[in-house]
Order: C-alpha cells, then sequence, then structure tokens
C-alpha cells in the first residue's frame, strides 16, 4: 500500500514485475492475449471499457452507450494494442514438465498484426498496426521498447489518475463518482464540452477534479488518497440516517452507504473478532489473513466458504457481490465459523470467559469484538439469558449469531 | 441500439411478465419487464427437470462416445463393438455399457471456445465470454429457476436451481447476472456433504438452537437497523429462506447416503453430487435444474499414466460407477407427480464437456491437448429416443462429416440450451430488452458467437 500506483501501474504493463495473479492463465494465443490485456488495462488503470472496440468501431453502435467510444473504432483499439505487439507469452518449462501457471515474457514477436486469426473475436480486419494510444493519440520514442512506452504514456495521462481515485472512493464510499467505476464516457466529464442531450457522469466533477490533482500532486501515493478521503466529512458520516432517506440524496453522499463485506474481508473479520485466524499456505510460509494473499487460496470448506461470498478466481471477471441464500446457507453451517467461535484454544470466547465473573461484562466484550458496538438493553437482556442457560455455550451461540447478523458483514 | 433481427423488421410480440411471486424480497435484483418473443418456436415441454452432468476440462471424445483407434491408444482399453456403429472400450465402461443404449448420442458439437474458463463460462450461460457484459449474464439454471418459479407450490423450499461440485469450475457457481438474486443457484461442496460434517442430526440441532437466538437478537436489533439503508434488513429474507430450508425435514433427508450408495456409485465426489442430485430430484422439493460438475478431465499431461490421480482411466471409472447408478437409479424411481412414469422420463439428462481433445498421436508429454472441431455429447430421458446415434466425424474424430440434424452447420452449445429450455417448456426464443446495459439479452444467442448461428432445439434426438 504504501507503493505509488502508478510504479503498481507500470510495472504491472511493464511485465517487470512478476505478475501473480494468473489472470491470463490458458491464454496463449498472443495476440487475442494482447487484446484482453489491453481491454483489463483499459478497465483497470483508465476505468474505461474497451470491450465494445475490440470487436467493432464505436459508431452505429455505441450512441446510446457512450459518446466517447463512438468516436472510437477498431482500428484504434487494435493500435492500442499494438503497444503489446512485440510481447510474447511463453509456456514456461522446468524438467520437462510446462508449470500451467507461470509465463515468459520477451520481447521478440514481430508487432501486432491487425489481419492475424482470432480464437475469441470476429476476423480482425486489417488496418494500421503502429503503436498509438487510444486516449491522448502517444507514439512510442524512437527505439523505445513499446511495453516501456505504454507504461509511461498511461500512467502520464490525467484519466490515469481521475479513473484511480474514483476506484478507491468507489471502494470507501461504495459508489463511485463516476459509476460504473470502469466505464467511464470521457465526452461526459465537463460540463464546458458536454453534448446535447446528455448528462455529466460524475456526480460531483469538480471533487473529481480535485482529487486527481491532488493524487498526482502527491506522486500518485495511494496511502495519503486513502487519508485524504478518510478524512474528509462525507467519508465520516454515519450510515444510520435519522430523517426520510430518499433516493434523490444518493448523489449527494448524505450518509455512509453500506456494502457488503468482500470474502476476504469477512473471512478476516471473524478472525478478528474470535481472535482465531486461518491457516493459508502461501509458498513455504503459512498466514493468517485471507488479505495476505496475493492470489486466492484456501482448501475444503474455508475455500467453499469463500468462494460463496465471491471470493475471485482471478481467472475470470470478478463476479458481482451480491447476496443470495447460498451465503448464509454456507455460513450457518461453515464448520469453519463453528470452530472459530468454540470456546477453548485461547479463543476470544474462551478468554472472555476466563476474565470475566460478570456476565454483562462477557456480553459487551462478546459485542464490542464482533460488532465494535455494546449491545442495547434489549439486546443484553436476550444474550444474558442465553448465557444463564448454558454460560459457556451461551458465550459461543451469541458470537455465532452476532457473525451470522447483517450488521456484522454490512460494512456500516 | 437494435439488434440485428429487429433492423431487419422482424415483427416481436411483447409479452409482459408480471404477477410473479415473490418468494421473498429481493435486495438488489432486478425483474425483467420489457421481454419479446418470436411466434415461431413451440417449446416441447417434455421433461419437468434437467440435469446437466459436466465432464469438466473435457474428456478425450476419441477414447469415450466417438472411439477412433489412432497412435495414442493404449493397447487395454478392450475395445467392443457394442452396437452398429459404436464401438465401447469394455475397461473403462464396464457398467455404462448397460445404460448408454438410453441414450442418443450426438457426436458432432462444434465448441466456439478453447479454452477452459471461457469453455467453461459457457457451458454454464450458454453464450461465449464477452467481458463488456460478463457481469450481467445470468446462468442458464437461473434464468429456468425465473421461467419455473410461477410453478413453485406452497410446499416448495428448495432452490430450484441447485449445483454440486461446480464451484471446482475454473470460473466457479456463476451468479444471477441481472436477474434477482433470488433465482441464484445453491451450490453443494460434496467434499462437506458427503462426510455428513456440516449436516448430521446434532449440527443441526445447534444451528436451530443458535437460530433462535438469532432470531430473538433480531427481534431486539429492529428499531436499530430501520436507521440503515433498506438492503441491510432485507438481506435478512436470504437468512429467512436459508433457515426455512435448513428446518424443512426433507432437506437434511435429502442429504442420506446409505452404505448400498456408497457401494454402487463409489467413493468420489461425484458419485456423492451423483446421489445428491438423485435425492433432489427424488424428494420434488422444488429443485428442477441440477448441474453436476466432474473435474480434472485436463489431460494434457500423461493421460494414460495409471498411477496419476486423474487419468482418463482413473476418471472414467468414477464416471462409469457414479453416472451409471444415477441413471439407474433415475429409470427405476417413480415420477413423484405421475405413477406410470419414472423421474429419467421426465428429467432430460446432458451430459458433455467444454470441448473435445485432440485427435491422434498424443503430445510430448503424453496427453491430448484441447481441440474444438468437434465432440459429443449424450441426452436421455425426457423422450429423447434411447439408441440414436447422430452424427458421423471422419476416420480420426477431427472433422464432422454429417451433421446429425437438421441443418448443415454443426450444432453448438447455444442448441443445446435450447434443447434443454424447450424440454422445460420455455420459450427460447425470448430476449429481455432492459438489460443494465441496455444491450438486449437473448435466451439463446444468435450473434454470441462470431457470425449469425442458428438456435434451433436439436430435434433429432427425438427421433
Amino acid at each position: 500500500m504504501l507503493a505509488a500506483s502508478n510504479v503498481i501501474a507500470r510495472e504491472h504493463v511493464q511485465g517487470k514485475a512478476q505478475p501473480d495473479d494468473g489472470h491470463d492463465m490458458g491464454m496463449v494465443h498472443q495476440l487475442d492475449t494482447h487484446d484482453e490485456l489491453t481491454i483489463l488495462y483499459g478497465k483497470a488503470f483508465l476505468g474505461i471499457n474497451l470491450s465494445c472496440v475490440s470487436c467493432h468501431d464505436g459508431v452505429n453502435h455505441l450512441e446510446e452507450v457512450n459518446v466517447h467510444l463512438t468516436g472510437k473504432s477498431r482500428n484504434d483499439f487494435h493500435r492500442q494494442a499494438a503497444f503489446l505487439g512485440k510481447t510474447r507469452y511463453l509456456m514456461y518449462w522446468e524438467d520437462g514438465d510446462v508449470k500451467a501457471n507461470e509465463f515468459l515474457i520477451d520481447d521478440l514477436a514481430p508487432g501486432y498484426d491487425t489481419l492475424g486469426g482470432s480464437m475469441l473475436r470476429i476476423a480482425r480486419w486489417g488496418g494500421g498496426a503502429a503503436p498509438r494510444f487510444i486516449l491522448g493519440g502517444e507514439t512510442p520514442r524512437p527505439g523505445e521498447n513499446l511495453r516501456d512506452a505504454f507504461a509511461r504514456i498511461l500512467t502520464a495521462h490525467p484519466q490515469f489518475a481521475r479513473a484511480t481515485v474514483n476506484l478507491f472512493w468507489k471502494q470507501l464510499m461504495a459508489y463511485g463518482i463516476v459509476e460504473p467505476h470502469d466505464e467511464f464516457d470521457l465526452a461526459r466529464q465537463d460540463p464546458a464540452t458536454l453534448p446535447e442531450g446528455w448528462a455529466l457522469q460524475p456526480t460531483h466533477p469538480a471533487l473529481l477534479k480535485a482529487l486527481a490533482a491532488d493524487f498526482r500532486k502527491s506522486g500518485f501515493s495511494l496511502k495519503h488518497l486513502f487519508r485524504t478521503i478518510c478524512n474528509s466529512t462525507a467519508y465520516q458520516l454515519s450510515a444510520s440516517f435519522p430523517g426520510e432517506w430518499h433516493p434523490s440524496y444518493k448523489p449527494y453522499f448524505a450518509r455512509k452507504f453500506v456494502r457488503m463485506l468482500s470474502a476476504e474481508e469477512l473471512h478476516d473479520a471473524i478472525a478478528v473478532a474470535t481472535s482465531r485466524p486461518g491457516k493459508f499456505k502461501f509458498g513455504d510460509r503459512t498466514v493468517g489473513m485471507a488479505m495476505q494473499l496475493s492470489e486466492p487460496r484456501a482448501d475444503g470448506d474455508l475455500k467453499y466458504l469463500l468462494r460463496t461470498f465471491g471470493q475471485s478466481t482471478r481467472r475470470n471477471p470478478p463476479k458481482p457481490l451480491m447476496g443470495s441464500l447460498r451465503q448464509p446457507l454456507a455460513l450457518m453451517q461453515s464448520p469453519v465459523l463453528s470452530e472459530r467461535v468454540r470456546a477453548g484454544d485461547d479463543s476470544r470466547v474462551q478468554r472472555l470467559l476466563d476474565s470475566y465473573d460478570d456476565d454483562s461484562r462477557v456480553v459487551e466484550q462478546i459485542y464490542l469484538a464482533t460488532l465494535a458496538r455494546e449491545p442495547s438493553p434489549d439486546e443484553e437482556r436476550v444474550a444474558l439469558a442465553e448465557l444463564r442457560t448454558d454460560r459457556t455455550k451461551g458465550a459461543e451461540n451469541l458470537q455465532w449469531a452476532l457473525i451470522n447478523n447483517v450488521e456484522f458483514f454490512f460494512n456500516h | 441500439m437494435k439488434t440485428v433481427a429487429e433492423a431487419f423488421g422482424t415483427r416481436r410480440d411483447a409479452l409482459r411478465l408480471g404477477g410473479l411471486g415473490l418468494a421473498f424480497a429481493a435486495a438488489d435484483g432486478f425483474l425483467p419487464k420489457r421481454v419479446s418473443a418470436g411466434s415461431k418456436v413451440t417449446p416441447r415441454g417434455t421433461a419437468r427437470n434437467v440435469l446437466f452432468y459436466e465432464i469438466n476440462g473435457a474428456i478425450s471424445h476419441l477414447e469415450s462416445w466417438d472411439f477412433k483407434e489412432n497412435a495414442g491408444t493404449p493397447e487395454d482399453l478392450d475395445v467392443t463393438k457394442h452396437r452398429d456403429g459404436l464401438y465401447l472400450s469394455e475397461r473403462l465402461f464396464p457398467n455404462f455399457k448397460r445404460h448408454i443404449d438410453k441414450f442418443a448420442i450426438l457426436r458432432t458439437l462444434l465448441s466456439h471456445e478453447e479454452v477452459h474458463f471461457r469453455g467453461q463460462t459457457y457451458v454454464q450461460t450458454g453464450r461465449p465470454l464477452n467481458l463488456a457484459f460478463a457481469s450481467e449474464i445470468p446462468a442458464i439454471g437461473s434464468v429456468v429457476a425465473m421461467e419455473l418459479e410461477p410453478q413453485r407450490r406452497a410446499r416448495d423450499t428448495f432452490p430450484t436451481y441447485m449445483s454440486f461440485n461446480l464451484e471446482k469450475a475454473f470460473p466457479g457457481a456463476l451468479s444471477t447476472g441481472f436477474l434477482d438474486p433470488r433465482f441464484s443457484v445453491v451450490d453443494i461442496n460434496p467434499e462437506i456433504a458427503g462426510q455428513g460434517a456440516a449436516l448430521d442430526q446434532s449440527a443441526l440441532e445447534l444451528v436451530e438452537e443458535r437460530w433462535r437466538l438469532l432470531a430473538k437478537l433480531r427481534e431486539a436489533q429492529r428499531p436499530r437497523l430501520r436507521t440503515f439503508e433498506r438492503k441491510m434488513a432485507s438481506y435478512e429474507s436470504f437468512y429467512d429462506a436459508a433457515h426455512q430450508l435448513l428446518s424443512d425435514y426433507r432437506w437434511p433427508r435429502a442429504f442420506e447416503v446409505t452404505d448400498s450408495d456408497r457401494e454402487r456409485y463409489g467413493e468420489s465426489d461425484v458419485a456423492t453430487s451423483c446421489i445428491l442430485a438423485r435425492n433432489m430430484l427424488a424428494t420434488d422439493a422444488g429443485t428442477r435444474y441440477v448441474h453436476i460438475c466432474h473435474p480434472g478431465w485436463d489431460h494434457h499431461k500423461y493421460i494414460w499414466d495409471h498411477s496419476a490421480k486423474t487419468s482418463h482411466y482413473t476418471l472414467c471409472a468414477e464416471f462409469d460407477q457414479a453416472f451409471s447408478a444415477l441413471i439407474e437409479d433415475l429409470s427405476r424411481a417413480q415420477s413423484p407427480v405421475d405413477p406410470d412414469v419414472t423421474v429419467l422420463d421426465e428429467t432430460l439428462v446432458v451430459a458433455m464437456s467444454e470441448f473435445g481433445r485432440t485427435p491422434g498421436p498424443l503430445n510430448n508429454m503424453a496427453g491430448r491437448d484441447h481441440y474444438n472441431k468437434v465432440y459429443p455429447a449424450l441426452f436421455a430421458g425426457a423422450s429423447v429416443e434411447p439408441g440414436l446415434i447422430l452424427g458421423e466425424t471422419d476416420a480420426e474424430g477431427a472433422q464432422c462429416l454429417d451433421t446429425g440434424w437438421h441443418r448443415k452447420e454443426q450444432p453448438r452449445i447455444e442448441n443445446v440450451v435450447a434443447t434443454m429450455y424447450s424440454a422445460l417448456g420455455i420459450d427460447w426464443s425470448k430476449k429481455v430488452h432492459d438489460t443494465p446495459s441496455k444491450r438486449t439479452y437473448a435466451y439463446v444467442d444468435e450473434l454470441g458467437a462470431p457470425g449469425w448461428i442458428p438456435t434451433d432445439e436439436i430435434s433429432s434426438i427425438y427421433g
């Protein structure tokens, strides 16, 4: 997190840091891989969705969807992908075996071929193949490595900062200033140049501009960005809204919006609440928190639980995080959760039972450890009755019930 | 934005979907309102259920339902002529040879995909993965769940769409896309269900005890929750549905695996999946679309290595035992709604992979790679004519010679999907126009693959 984000972007595009998330696994069709990565970089680093123009021109297709992209052609896309045209993704062999998750990258390909065959798309139909940045039109310097050029141009473009601050704003605030965060319409960002009949896309254009400028000034420091957003009054508002809420208040960020925890957040929140971390094998190490993993990794019931709550496989587009019957069904039955709340072996429940003779202190502390708040008098009454029946089992049940509570797995 | 069909002026009858009974409030769901349907297709309605058996990672068609002897064929397969047009390995399919005549074998599918996660997404959604819209595309089972919701009876508590072991697939069990989350799959992990760890009586009693506490705490918490966004409180409806399921006496019973089941189906995860799938259909508690995932068939390396845990031998043995026992049981079980027919009679069973494997000699790692130009699928039940062999491939199993249906283009996954919808009585020509991206979602997409493709059902399997 201390790394400035333009370094992350640069290293990924340049291929100098070993990408260990395996999203390109299985895609060894070189041209198609260039196209897929170009779309991925567009979404992740520029907040634009180039999927449409990867198959066809924007004109006569995207008029009702994205004004900016109606001006982009499939050839513009190909020339963007051409920054990767000399890149080769080679299956990595060791001891006579191919290592399915690892690729060697070099720059010895002849260049992008706009007539090359495709496994995924309608046939490429030709056109210029010289690399040209799809937003600013920049081209590589003479003799410059193409991926270096792409990384340099990408991170210098103002949209890189705008997309990044919007993405982090969304993660922290539940809604981006531009939504969807990876479908910016660049023709609808500025009131001065807004096409007729369209509304501005950002809910707060001045805020987006200021955040992006500040992010650039900070040297693309994500830590600085986090701090700025978290220090804002808007971020610190309560999720509880005392009056009558109206949907039209949404763009004003008049309350903290709730969001479901991701699978990793949920696991780690359970680990912290119960003081029982997981055991994820990660190379030679074992780590306790799902967040410590650079790629999804879990076995058996834990894997099942995490996948049910939307853990990515990194091999497919992320599933939208939405509620379903599967989740409570999995969580309520999960042996993992039962084990974590079990009294004994220095679990949170055991420690609290050992530390306090007074049941109401135990109840209070379980509430604080699990929901980060004290129980209301009504809740305390219910919880105390449970502990009176069987102190140990009651305390386990209480923590189980609080974890199976919407207040636990909705950030609010 | 217009679809090609609309641009060419095809008349469509607008059909409003309304008055669907809401089982519980949607948290953040969506129900299509602008739905059009063609007038040309007549859904068959021969099936109450569909059971889709995904041979995940791709079985070699050359050493299964389209046997072709070649330089890569081992000598110990003990291949015999089963009947005209069908050679079968006695070694690999000692049990299934007794059931294969219940199936129509279609040998000529063409896959648009040649890599797993795309291919498996294709199998679950009936269309090639398009990253621009992937997040709004529902799984086929979720579409079925929406379509069949009006048929759910008061006593139906089981999810309409259930899957087994599907989280093991590359894309995992796909979500409902733009459809309401209540049409979601419930995927069962056979590793856990098989041990009974999560579902034995004492575990269920403990869940019930804890549920009672949770319910009381929720009551006490209600005034506080009211001040938060509604989606927090409405999420509780999923808990209510989950609890309703767990407290239905039929649910734990559907997870019972007897010793005799184990003996007949085997010990593998897919054996557990098949036993539970059988139980779900026999229970008749609302489950209508079942997807079983049998992973591990990606035989790039050492396909004939007897010591490998997932060689073609091992996986065929799993398949042979589990799938044969499943078909046997379905063909013997009386339908819960019609005493004159069996569960198999009212269930369309489809077994297939996302593509085939390379014909000819083995590769340099003694395996077979991905091959999408021709590969087979099996169909049974629901009025499918048993014993049909449809389509013909060349001597290498590399090219299609005769497509085996009424068109000169090879059939694709889209057509298998149309066949499943048709069997369930669902009009597969429907299109949803009010999707979040504003792009028309066709139940069977004639434009998903490059170029136009026919969206017909595969009627030749009915003879």
